[in-house]
């Protein structure tokens, strides 16, 4: 496990001392690496109001500087990751942090997802000077980091207050949740991960809790604001890929997937044994697949969206002539799946689009033809559905309507449901089958009009491929979607088709113990053309490897008219835990987030508004791709369904963790006295004191705010910032 | 049975970390030194009786100025707050210095593999670090690998 130190300070730029605080960063950064740690982020604070002039603007050391401080770095890193269990291959990331210093609540405003300049930056942070400030930090802000500096002596120093504080924050966060940063003006300051996390134990911390404030939280703190930065919505990825390619997608595009890293910081990351080539006068290509700027592919698109004309010109589809409607498939029995596809006529497009780049997908090796696929097929495909019985899980659809509700409305519900099933009849569908069978879950997507609706044009391709191909019935077709976990896949379910979709989405829920099912799905036929999302579920991918990680392709959103997908790009959206806080604060977003911890997220109203596709949609084009994260070894990924399925569906939550809820004003007090280390031995004091009755009711989640010590080096004081 | 218990860490020293790698130290560690840095800084951040609490067992086992690496043993009980002391040295005399924890383990025998490993590992950093190695810096570095094994608790 990597270690970070997430609070390198930034120091703007004027002319005089530019050169000098360069190289001082470039000495910090050089010296982190060499204690091994894997990740630096450098700190810019602001005060006061933030303007454009304040984006990023924060320099990534490239390898080369490096090297020429340190040429010989790498065998010293290398000792060092081997004595720390860290592999000695991961890259060394860079960061960008802010931090705004907030002293009234009206100078917080700024700090919301909307806001261009936070975009520029991978990590933001807030530093509440007040007791105000810091509440509504905790409820309202869309940072990363709450952080509490102490270091301005704003609050009075008092040694018993100081014992009470630190004792208090030990209890109250017990440990989750709170990162260390060095916060080092100069290299002389910087400290290795487990000096830190030793120092964290006196105090009062447990050492796992304390090596985890350095690592593990850290990371998974990086991957949510990385996600929330780079990924529009929960969107993974979004790629282009030309129709050439589609046959090799199995085979080659598989691996790229695994290498997919979900804490890359672009450019900032260094490789170790770039290093050492260049060192010996020789360089190498990086091979890790980075993580895609989705913002730039998708400015690259035609604002129109892309239409099947411009996708596929050599495919024969035949463009749907009319609207679609797949009755919901007479299935009494517990599968809620109905595969109900609504394509508006100005729909066309983008079902075609989906249906295209999924037709292109198959290697068949015969064109299905799209004529073919009316709506008797439909049908009939769907009754193969219904025939899969007896405990075949039958992939849910969370359906999410979009903005537009006269929009393409593909989805599952339930047998009983016909036609359009609103989104809260398939919710109860739902609920109810998950109350009765953990298997079937019929997740009714609600297709904006956007790409989204591309994914789910694949469905009713799908089901009519099968047909096409002559599937045989039993061959469930899983609808895109497929809900929680629990639904996991059936072991005695024969034949699954898993729809690209449906893969991306198992991917996502199968993390963990549901992983366990991948090996179970077979890939129908069709399957084997679908990319790798489908592959991917046969393999026994560890459950580390396996979150797909899709992202709402919200990209919809702002796109009334179909965007987003790019030809053959498809996004495969999965609920993330990040995106939490974009949930809130996109009102109308319906993004399903499943979060397996006690998040609050709550699939919103929105499915009654006009909420965001959900993003199940791992098919659609055949470039599909199921991102993985990597190296998560906790199970707190996000199940996005998971809270489709409980009654509680049209409540909307803070996202935040009430930790300030439940705190006397008090031992907010408390929180906000500066702790100087003279009493470090009041360490065990402080675990005989009765713990405080506050209670921390709900603990933070990863998604919220991470609390920050700042440990600074300072002669005979440690600063903590909490 | 053994009641006492002791705690042995593998610590690393950079000496003066801003400056030039080039240069030459500014400072030569010595056991001595090192050992009465560390007990200020006991003495500094734990008072008086934290100072006296783990004095009974403090001691610099082993230093190689070379490869700055060097051997310091703290009874188990204060074994956290010694180490805390020692990340918290800052100089050693005038010289800034930063330690680094490589390793801690229970019992002399596995400390010395361990620092038998890192010094190697060191060694060989610092030939990249200074070019070819010559043989007496070879030769010292057998000795100081002898002088490790020769440690006892």
């Amino acid at each position: 496990m990597g270690f970070f130190d997430l609070n390198i300070p930034y120091t703007e730029s004027n002319k005089r001392n530019s050169a000098g605080d360069k190289a001082t960063r470039l000495k910090l950064a050089v010296k982190a690496m060499e204690l091994g740690y894997t990740g630096v982020a450098y700190n810019r604070t602001i005060t006061g109001v933030m303007s454009e002039a304040d984006r990023c603007s924060i320099s990534l050391f490239p390898l080369s500087s490096v090297l020429k401080v340190s040429p010989s770095i790498s065998s010293s890193v290398n000792l060092h990751r081997r004595l720390l269990n860290v592999p000695t291959s991961t890259p060394f990331r860079q960061y960008t942090r802010l931090s705004v210093v907030v002293d009234i609540p009206a100078q917080g405003s700024a700090l919301n997802s909307g806001n261009p300049v936070l975009k520029t930056y991978d990590i933001v942070a807030v530093r509440p000077l007040k007791q105000e400030s810091f509440d509504q930090a905790c409820k309202n802000y869309e940072v990363d980091i709450i952080s509490i500096d102490f270091l301005e002596n704003r609050f009075r120093l008092k040694q018993p207050l100081i014992k009470a504080a630190i004792e208090f924050l030990v209890d109250w966060t017990r440990g989750k949740n709170l990162i260390f940063s060095s916060a080092a003006p100069s290299v002389a300051e910087l400290r290795g991960p487990y000096d830190v996390a030793n120092l964290a134990c006196l105090l009062g911390f447990s050492m796992e809790r304390a090596k985890a404030a350095v690592s593990r939280t850290c990371r998974s703190l990086l991957e949510n604001a990385l996600r929330k930065k780079k990924f529009y919505k929960e969107a993974i990825r979004v790629e282009l890929i030309s129709p050439t390619e589609q046959t090799d997608i199995e085979g080659a595009g598989f691996d790229d997937w695994l290498k997919w890293d979900p804490i890359s910081s672009g450019d900032g990351d260094l490789q170790l044994d770039d290093m050492a080539k260049s060192f010996a006068a020789s360089s190498k290509e990086l091979k890790t697949v980075k993580a895609i700027d989705f913002v730039s592919i998708i400015d690259g698109l035609p604002s129109y969206g892309l239409h099947i004309n411009d996708i596929i010109s050599e495919t024969k589809s035949e463009p749907y002539g009319s609207s679609r409607d797949l009755p919901a498939a007479t299935k009494a029995n517990k599968l809620t799946a109905v595969y109900d596809v609504h394509i508006d006529s100005k729909m066309h497009d983008p079902p075609e689009n989906d249906q295209t780049s999924v037709m292109e997908t198959l290697e068949k090796g015969h064109q299905l033809n799209y004529g073919n696929c009316d709506i008797s097929s439909a049908n009939e495909t769907l009754e193969a559905l219904g025939s899969v019985e007896g405990g075949e899980t039958c992939a849910m659809l969370i359906e999410e309507e979009t903005k537009i509700p006269s929009n393409l409305n593909i989805c599952f519900s339930c047998p009983e449901a016909e036609q359009l099933n609103p989104q809260p009849e398939v919710y109860e569908a739902i609920s109810e089958e998950h109350a009765s069978d953990q298997k079937g879950r019929a997740i009714s997507t609600a297709l904006p009009t956007a790409g989204i609706s591309i994914t789910f044009a694949d469905n009713p391709s799908t089901l009519q491929c099968n047909e096409a191909n002559g599937l045989s019935s039993d061959a469930p077709i899983y609808p895109p979607m497929i809900a929680s976990n629990e639904i996991g896949l059936n072991e005695s379910c024969g034949d699954r088709v898993l729809s690209v979709s449906d893969a991306s989405l198992y991917e996502e829920f199968l993390e963990g113990e549901h992983m366990r099912d991948t090996g179970d799905v077979t890939v129908s036929p069709i399957n084997s053309s679908l990319p790798l999302s489908v592959a991917s579920m046969n393999e026994d991918v560890p459950e580390e490897q396996l979150t797909v990680i899709a992202g709402d392709v919200s990209v919809a959103r702002s796109v009334e008219h179909s965007t987003v997908i790019a030809e053959d790009v498809s996004v495969c959206t999965l609920a993330t835990s990040g995106s939490d806080d974009e949930l809130q604060n996109n009102g109308a977003n319906s993004v399903v987030h499943e979060l397996l911890e006690d998040s609050s997220m709550e699939v919103h109203g929105e499915l009654k508004d006009h909420s965001q596709m959900n993003h199940l949609y791992g098919h659609g084009s055949s470039s599909e791709r199921v991102r993985r994260k990597q190296g998560s070894s906790h199970q707190s990924i996000s199940f996005p369904f998971k809270r489709l399925l409980k009654p509680s569906h049209f409540k909307k939550e803070p996202k935040r963790a009430l930790v300030c809820d439940p705190l006397s004003s008090d031992e907010y007090r408390h929180v906000r006295l500066a702790l100087a280390l003279l009493s470090l031995s009041s360490n065990s004091s402080c675990r005989n004191q009765p713990p405080r009755p506050h209670a921390a009711t709900q603990p933070l989640t990863e998604e919220n705010p991470n609390f920050v010590l700042n440990l600074k080096f300072c002669p005979f004081t440690l600063l903590i910032v909490i | 049975m053994v009641g006492f218990k002791n705690r042995y860490m593998v610590m690393e020293v950079f000496v003066d970390p801003n400056k030039n790698i080039s240069k030459d130290d500014p400072i030569i560690l010595s056991q001595h030194n090192v050992s009465k840095a560390i007990k200020d800084s006991i003495l500094i951040n734990f008072g008086e009786c934290g100072l006296a609490s783990s004095l009974g067992s403090f001691q610099v086992k082993y230093l190689n100025h070379v490869t700055k690496i060097c051997i310091i043993r703290a009874s188990r009980d204060e074994h956290q707050k010694v180490w805390a002391a020692i990340t918290m040295v800052r100089s050693i005399g005038n010289c800034p210095v930063v330690f680094n924890l490589l390793d801690l383990s229970g019992n002399i025998k596995a400390c010395k593999s361990a620092a038998l490993k890192c010094e190697d590992l060191k060694f060989e950093h610092l030939k990249l670090v200074s070019g070819a190695p010559r043989t007496e810096d070879a030769n010292k570095h057998l000795q100081n690998l002898e002088r490790i094994k020769m440690l006892e608790h």
